[in-house]
């Protein structure tokens, strides 16, 4: 991993650290917004999968590597700004659904923090090459006052906490990967703003308090997930969910402060460019609500449930893209481009990533997944009566 | 950007909200801004020696919701030298403020054209006098004063309530026995300016530190909102003519104006013959603004019956709202979940323009913590 790239280039997440001839996802672009639209029929953990394919295993790659290296080795990665937002859900939930090893669990008070730290031998050379710099706002966990959360953020504190309350003796000199930051209650989305306000305002994760280790620069690109605007309206009302996620938009997607700008800093997680995955279960929203939904966003993946013909005893969840934003540069490449006419599938359960070992199914065709759906959104004319 | 200078700002708030603490913040951090001898406005700025950015940036933001023309003043402080802060407080004595809010009274060596002068009124609504009076053995129990901070002990001559219009209202209390009529304190020995050496209950001698001090009135119960009115005013004019060959910046905090005219309840030692009416907050607020003196003042707020958190409109208070310059109000906003958050909304500030949009904030010891624009939808529940 190089660190030479310019602060002013622009970096694409590149998803599951995979090309997406693999991923079936091309390179997403920063300053744009993506809705993952889950059918009724996908359950609540089956997006835990794709979400853990965004949060622990997407890493970044230059402009310039993608216009001067397009379609050869050797490109340069980053590691992400992963922010993620757990409204009524534990982030737990992604790592334990991820593991391949549940025997485990119980000696680990963060099951996260395990993921994280890449405890896993199989896991570790992917660690090396780029660590996700990951920040979790989940609503579950006992209530801190803001110095506390700065305090948190500033010091790396939350893996450490977990390694030493799981009796690790791997905690010393290591590099804090991840900072989380509880809330009482998920139905405050002040309160949640003022914790997306004060991630957005540091710099670099030092070295956990007491320790001598180097302090971990921030990574290229911001990446937030959350999970989910159905989550949040259940507990809070649409319009005000949507707020926030208007909020949340405006400033770390849509508007970083210009270099020129006094304020600006390009070493500050807010002055970074972002990009966002936000999670709405079509099944508990109006249409009306739905569509409103899809105009904050400029990139729509649906998702859905099938069993594969012949085999109606499994159960896999397939992935398209009914929308994507319009590029002015490679807009025919594959890599910038989704191929709407293909679904991706994976299987929901299992611990096992969407892609390699041959779990990637590209022969499910779009139409057999979505056979009741109407024509995508991107070309959708109003109809009559 | 911040509240013009000399206009005087209700903060209007329910219990909780935070109305001690933005008085200490503007006690302890209101400077000001673009000012002259008549104009410039008053903002919050940090500390000096804070390197706290994100408080900074904070503060930043509460002052850019009164954004200032440039024709209002230009930037600097030119012709200003001397800062004159009073804190009246009614409802805490100084000893508690100081516990519960320590941090945000001054405690370091500051400039030396600043004076802070807490002055703890406690004793006008508590009968704090009778107390002393009746049970002397438990002075011992006190608390200390925090240091860096000299108490003087102010009361009314021969603890007589009635003011009269001619005579000496407040007396000065370095010795007991013979107290001192405040107008008639030299320059270089009375509770306001000037450096002087004492004795302490040790028999240690010490010097008073000439910038922060506590005035402590020991008054008894006073009915009449009128009349602690008038002589609140007395104090403050005592204190300020000390300063006027400076031409002073003149602050001031009351916690609470709610307090200060508080009436007197049927049956009550002495009954109140003037209720709580538009006559003295008006006197009060008028005679404030010709000395020029910026203001906040802390005011309950009002609902009326019935009214709940989510469903009662904005701010019911009293004649404050009418009066006053300006008015700052605090409350909370309840999310369906259950969930509140404190808020602000500027509701009035004569002179300038203002945002009037609702803030959700958040405070801890060190003052304002965080502020950004409210999420809420009050039609949806």
């Amino acid at each position: 991993m190089s660190n030479d790239a310019d602060n002013n280039e622009d970096f694409y997440l590149r998803f599951g650290g995979v090309e997406p001839e693999e991923s079936g996802v091309p390179l997403l672009p920063p300053f744009y917004a993506y809705l993952l639209k889950l059918s009724p029929r996908v359950g609540l953990v089956d997006i835990y999968p794709w979400l853990a394919e965004v949060i622990f295993y997407s890493d970044v790659i230059s402009q310039e590597d993608i216009q001067e290296k397009n379609g050869r080795n050797g490109e340069s990665s980053y590691p992400p700004n992963v922010i993620t937002f757990f409204i009524d859900d534990h982030k737990d939930n992604i790592a334990s659904a991820m593991a391949p090893d549940r025997n485990g669990r119980d000696k680990w008070t963060d099951y996260f923090a395990r993921y994280c730290h890449a405890i896993w031998p199989e896991e570790t050379e992917l660690r090396e090459k780029q660590q996700p710099r990951i920040f979790v706002v989940d609503t579950y966990g006992e209530f801190h006052r803001p110095e506390e959360l700065n305090d948190r953020l500033e010091h790396g504190i939350g893996l450490n906490d977990a390694l030493k309350s799981s009796g690790s003796d791997n905690s010393s000199g290591e590099y804090p990967l991840y900072v989380r930051s509880a809330l009482a209650g998920a139905g405050n989305p002040a309160r949640m703003l003022q914790k997306f306000s004060a991630i957005g305002r540091l710099q670099k994760l030092s070295a956990p308090r007491g320790n001598n280790g180097e302090s971990l620069s921030l990574g290229k690109l911001n990446v937030f997930v959350f999970n989910s605007i159905t989550y949040l309206t259940r507990t809070i009302g649409f319009r005000e969910a949507m707020q926030l996620i208007r909020a949340i938009l405006e400033r770390g997607v849509w508007k970083p402060n210009p270099p020129e700008r006094k304020e600006s800093d390009p070493e500050r997680l807010r002055d970074k460019d972002g990009l966002f995955f936000a999670v709405l279960h079509e099944g508990v929203h109006s249409n009306d609500q739905i569509r409103y939904a899809e105009t904050f966003f400029d990139g729509v993946i649906r998702f859905d449930a099938y069993h594969p013909p012949g085999n109606p005893g499994e159960r896999w969840i397939a992935y398209a893209f009914e929308q994507f934003p319009l590029l002015r540069d490679g807009a025919h490449s594959v890599r910038l481009q989704p191929d709407y006419e293909r679904a991706r599938s994976y299987l929901p359960r299992g611990g096992r990533r969407l892609l390699g070992d041959g779990a990637l199914d590209k022969k499910i065709l779009r139409e057999y997944i979505f056979p009741q759906q109407d024509e995508p959104v991107r070309s959708a004319a109003p109809k009559e009566g | 950007m911040g509240i013009p200078r000399g206009n005087t700002v209700a903060l209007v708030g329910d219990p909780g909200t935070g109305k001690t603490t933005f008085l200490l913040l503007f006690f302890q951090q209101g400077r000001l801004s673009g000012g002259s001898e008549e104009g410039g406005w008053v903002e919050l700025g940090c500390r000096d020696g804070d390197q706290d950015h994100w408080r900074e940036a904070t503060l930043a933001a509460f002052n850019r919701l009164m954004p200032v023309s440039e024709t209002n003043g230009k930037s600097g402080s030119d012709g200003v030298q001397t800062v004159v802060r009073v804190f009246i407080s009614l409802d805490n004595t100084f000893e508690s403020v100081s516990r519960t809010h320590g941090n945000l009274l001054p405690d370091i060596e500051d400039a030396e054209e600043e004076h802070w002068f807490f002055i703890d009124a406690t004793s006008m609504l508590t009968g704090r006098l009778q107390d002393g009076l009746r049970y002397p053995r438990l002075a011992a129990l006190q608390p200390e004063s925090p240091k860096g901070w000299h108490v003087e002990e102010l009361n009314l001559g021969g603890w007589n309530p009635n003011v009269s219009e001619e005579g000496p209202s407040w007396y000065w209390v370095r010795d007991r026995k013979r107290p001192k009529p405040l107008a008639e304190c030299d320059s270089d020995r009375n509770p306001f300016v000037g450096e002087s050496k004492y004795k302490d209950k040790d028999n240690q001698e010490k010097t008073m530190n000439p910038q922060r001090r506590v005035l402590r009135l020991m008054t008894p119960y006073l009915g009449d909102p009128l009349r602690r009115v008038a002589l609140i005013k007395d104090l403050l004019a005592a204190l300020f003519a000390q300063f006027i060959s400076e031409k002073p910046f003149l602050l001031l905090t009351v916690d609470s104006l709610s307090s200060l005219l508080q009436p007197a309840p049927q049956g009550a030692v002495e009954p109140a013959p003037h209720g709580r009416d538009r006559r003295q907050i008006l006197n009060l607020v008028r005679w404030l603004e010709e000395l020029q003196v910026t203001s906040l003042l802390a005011v309950e707020a009002h609902r009326e019956e019935g009214a709940t958190l989510r469903t009662h409109p904005l701010y019911m208070g009293g004649l404050e709202r009418y009066l006053a310059s300006g008015v700052i109000q605090l409350d909370y906003h309840q999310y369906p979940s259950g969930d509140v958050i404190r808020t602000l909304q500027i509701l009035k500030m004569r002179g300038i323009r203002h945002d009037m949009r609702p803030y959700a904030y958040d405070l801890d010891e060190g003052g304002l913590a965080w502020l950004e624009p409210l999420i809420a939808d009050r039609g949806e529940s």
